[in-house]
C-alpha cells in the first residue's frame, strides 16, 4: 500500500497514509503518513467509539494540509489500553487454544 | 508501549517457517504533490487493503498473495453490508464496526459538516494480502487506480493499510 501511495502521489494526487506499523511505513516511505500505536486492523480505534474515529480521520486530513516535506510522518499521541500483539502471536494463541481435532479435548 | 518492530517480527516468523527472507522495499525519498485546495473544497476518496468486500461481490481470499484485485465501493454503503476476509490482521473489531479500519460513516459525516468538500463517487478496497510482485503494483495495478481516481476528480486519497 505504501507503493500505491507513492504512485498516486507521483501522478499528481496528494495522499495521506494511516499507519499502525511504524517501522514498516518508514521503510517504504509513503509521501505523508500519520502513525497510531494501535493494533493493525484498528487504525481508527475501537468499535463504536465514534468520537475517536472522527478525531483520527480529521488528523489524517489535517496532516494532508500541514505536511510540507515528502515522507513526513506525524506521530499521534494516542495509547492503546492493552498490550498490542502481532497477528503471528495472536494466531499462535488461537491455534494453541483450539480443541484437539481427534479427542475434542481442550488443551491444558 | 513502544511501537512493535514488525520488520524484526516478520523476519523471525519467515525464518521459523523456513521461508526465504522477505525482501523489504526501502525508500530514501518520496514523491510529493501539495494539496491544491482547502479541505473544505476537496473531493476525498479512500482505499483500504483490509480484505473488505461489499456483500454483493465475491469475498476476498483471506490468505491472498499478489492479489491485485481492487473493488470500487459506493460511499453510501452501510458499514454492516461488508464481508472481511484477511488472515493478516485481527478482524474481530472491524467485524463489529467497519469504521475502525474503513471509516465510511465518519467520512460521510465530515462531508455533511463541510469539513471536506465532498466524497468521491467511488471508494476503493484492494491490494490485500502479501505482495511479492511489486513491479505489477507499480507498473499496472496502481496506475490503473490512478486513472479511476482522475475520472472521479479526486483531490486527496486516504490510504488505510491493514
Amino acid at each position: 500500500m505504501g507503493l500505491v501511495s507513492r504512485v498516486v502521489e507521483a501522478a499528481g494526487i496528494p495522499t495521506v497514509y494511516v499507519s499502525t506499523g511504524r517501522d514498516l511505513t518508514i521503510q517504504v516511505l509513503p509521501p505523508r503518513s500519520i502513525f497510531l500505536n494501535f493494533p493493525m486492523g484498528n487504525p481508527f480505534g475501537r468499535p463504536e467509539d465514534v468520537d475517536m474515529q472522527r478525531e483520527i480521520l480529521v488528523h489524517a486530513l489535517n496532516h494532508a494540509v500541514a505536511a510540507k516535506t515528502a515522507g513526513e510522518m506525524l506521530d499521534l499521541p494516542y495509547e492503546w489500553d492493552e498490550r498490542i500483539q502481532t497477528i503471528m502471536e495472536l494466531q499462535e494463541g488461537w491455534s494453541a487454544s483450539k480443541p484437539d481435532p481427534v479427542t475434542g479435548k481442550q488443551p491444558t | 508501549m513502544k511501537p512493535i518492530d514488525y520488520v524484526e517480527a516478520i523476519d523471525e516468523y519467515y525464518q521459523r517457517l523456513g521461508y526465504p527472507a522477505y525482501d523489504w522495499t526501502v525508500n530514501e525519498s518520496a514523491p510529493f504533490t501539495a494539496l491544491a485546495k482547502p479541505l473544505s473544497e476537496c473531493r476525498v476518496s479512500m482505499l483500504t487493503s483490509g480484505g473488505i468486500s461489499h456483500r454483493t461481490r465475491e469475498p476476498f481470499n483471506p490468505t491472498a498473495k499478489n492479489d491485485l484485485r481492487v473493488d470500487d465501493v459506493d460511499y453510501r454503503s452501510h458499514p454492516d453490508d461488508f464481508d472481511i476476509n484477511d488472515a493478516y490482521y485481527d478482524t474481530r473489531d472491524a467485524n463489529k464496526d467497519l469504521n475502525v479500519v474503513f471509516p465510511i460513516a465518519r467520512l460521510r459525516e465530515l462531508a455533511e459538516q463541510g469539513i471536506i468538500g465532498s466524497i468521491a463517487e467511488r471508494l476503493w478496497s484492494g491490494f490485500m494480502g502479501r505482495t511479492y510482485n511489486r513491479s505489477a503494483v507499480i507498473e499496472q495495478a496502481a496506475p490503473a487506480l490512478v486513472e479511476e481516481l482522475q475520472k472521479d476528480e479526486v483531490d486527496l486519497l486516504i490510504l488505510v493499510p491493514a
